[in-house]
């Protein structure tokens, strides 16, 4: 008889040990019986359907749950779970796997929303503590008072959350608040929970302290399904150069990419990129660096490339004209205005 | 007049002056205040006659206090010292001036230059109109202004001026009077 069969049909194919092949049949007989409890609910995790045996905590804190899976649908650090119309976040996990997996999860209490460098805003459920629980609120000297509070906010470790630095601010209130509180990233502890080197995830937990609502920055903006939130430091999306559509005579499209506000005193690198029809770049072009200005613009030329600089402080918020100009017609154009070096 | 009278004369000049100036209604860039015509309303909000704001700052703003202090007598007590302190606080967000083009001092330091070019030398306060101006006796000089962080994420600007004014015992009941 083959031995791999004689195996598979006693349960214990891949196993190296009747320890081993106990396992398995331990974890067989789990999985059969894993709905056969008033506890195993129908959850997403992560967004996909799974089956969790949720448990109430033997310290009667309700907002924290004993979790465990069948043996092999396991579930990491910072994972998401979605239980009765309730975000969960798991932040205890048994690494050791043989049978069952096991684990905590904490119920998350509020969105947290930033706007990430390309513009795309974030949105991350996140589990609160209060991390200032004996402060009157506010604090200051004999001259001036400012609001005193600090969030523990713990969220998952992500390719998103892992580009979060001091400083970054967020709304944390009541949902349609008229202006909410903003805090203010003071510290991120990312490595307490960090399982990831052995691919079981990981949790972070941020402190969030007290910060004044800036008018100017801090905007209110509709998300992609329509409801209105605050951002901090709101930005908009980085407007990417428009070209000029292919002239009929030259088939080219002409681009030309540099930082539409120059510092003055600071020489700054403007490039031009032609391209054809079919998208393919064009290195042979014969072309000429026009400036239009009212005032005197300093210019090196280099090819592709013309350094520009403006040396009179007068000209701050004063604006130019960078023209690219093929057989006399101007194929692209940049507004470029003088901005402060502070 | 009685010493301290001008204490309370200086500060409402002053203040006053300080309200009826667009350049320095757009300076302190008030987060709620945007209209010139409700610049009165920086008084107490943004203005303050006494060394505190006393509301918690929930807001990224400028704002400014007044004090008048008599620290002394000069002159074989024939005059008294007046002095002005003027501090202009602005949250570090607020230190740039970006809604006043071609700016490129901070927002303190230009209030501060504006501050000065307003009232350093003069020989009166109240403004053109005023039928009320409050004649100094000698000018109002600039005797310091420097800055610092006056406490987390906010910078301070401290200018001086001082002046002065007949001592009050020369006249009515006092040393010399009837």
């Amino acid at each position: 008889m083959d031995i791999d069969y004689y195996m598979k049909i006693q349960n214990a194919y891949g196993t190296k040990s009747k320890r081993e092949k106990d396992l398995v049949k331990v974890n067989q007989n789990m999985a059969k019986h894993f709905e056969d409890t008033f506890d195993t609910e129908d959850v997403m995790i992560n967004g996909s359907p799974k089956k969790l045996m949720i448990i109430k905590d033997t310290d009667g804190n309700v907002f924290k749950k004993k979790i465990k899976s069948c043996h092999d649908d396991k579930f990491n650090l910072g994972d998401y779970v979605i239980w009765n119309n309730q975000h969960w976040l798991i932040m205890a996990i048994d690494p050791d796997g043989k049978t069952w997996n096991r684990g905590y999860m904490y119920l998350c209490s509020l969105p947290l929303r930033w706007q990430n460098f390309e513009g795309k805003i974030i949105e991350r459920w996140a589990y609160s503590e209060d991390f200032t629980k004996y402060s009157s609120g506010v604090v200051g000297n004999d001259k001036m008072q400012v609001g005193d509070n600090q969030y523990g906010l713990t969220i998952p470790i992500d390719s998103e959350t892992v580009k979060l630095k001091r400083d970054i601010r967020f709304p944390i209130d009541c949902e349609g608040v008229e202006i909410p509180d903003f805090y203010k990233l003071s510290n991120r502890k990312s490595n307490l929970s960090n399982y990831e080197y052995f691919g079981r995830g990981g949790i972070m937990t941020l402190t969030a302290s007290y910060a004044e609502f800036n008018p100017e920055k801090d905007k209110k903006v509709t998300l992609d399904d329509g409801s209105n939130v605050w951002i901090a430091d709101y930005h908009s999306p980085a407007d990417p150069p428009t070209p000029i559509p292919p002239d009929e005579t030259t088939d080219l499209s002409v681009v030309i990419t540099g930082n539409r506000g120059l510092k003055f005193g600071f020489l700054r690198t403007y490039t031009v990129k032609f391209t054809d029809k079919d998208g393919n770049e064009v290195t042979d072009c014969d072309f000429e660096w026009k400036v239009i200005s009212d005032f005197p613009v300093e210019q090196v030329e280099n090819g592709n490339e013309i350094k520009l600089k403006v040396n009179d402080e007068n000209r701050i918020d004063e604006s130019f004209v960078l023209q690219v100009i093929v057989n006399d017609k101007v194929l692209s154009s940049l507004t470029v205005t003088v901005i402060s070096i502070f | 007049m009685a010493n301290s009278s001008i204490v309370g004369d200086i500060k409402t000049k002053v203040i006053s002056e300080i309200i009826q100036d667009e350049d320095l209604f757009r300076a302190i860039n008030s987060p709620t205040i945007s209209s010139f015509e409700a610049s009165d309303k920086l008084v107490n909000t943004h203005i303050f006659r006494f060394d505190q704001n006393p509301d918690v700052v929930e807001k990224t703003i400028t704002f400014i206090t007044l004090q008048v202090h008599i620290p002394r007598s000069y002159s074989d007590n024939t005059f008294v010292k007046a002095q002005l302190e003027i501090f202009i606080i602005s949250h570090v967000d607020c230190m740039k001036v970006n809604n006043i083009p071609k700016i490129i001092d901070n927002r303190n330091d230009y209030i501060s230059r504006l501050l000065d070019n307003k009232f350093n030398g003069r020989t009166y306060l109240g403004t053109e109109d005023d039928p009320n101006k409050l004649q100094l006796y000698g000018s109002l000089d600039l005797v310091r202004n420097t800055e610092g962080a006056y406490r987390k994420y906010y910078l301070y600007r401290q200018m001086v001026f001082e002046t002065k004014d007949v001592n009050d015992s020369l006249c009515d009941g006092g040393k010399y009077g009837g």
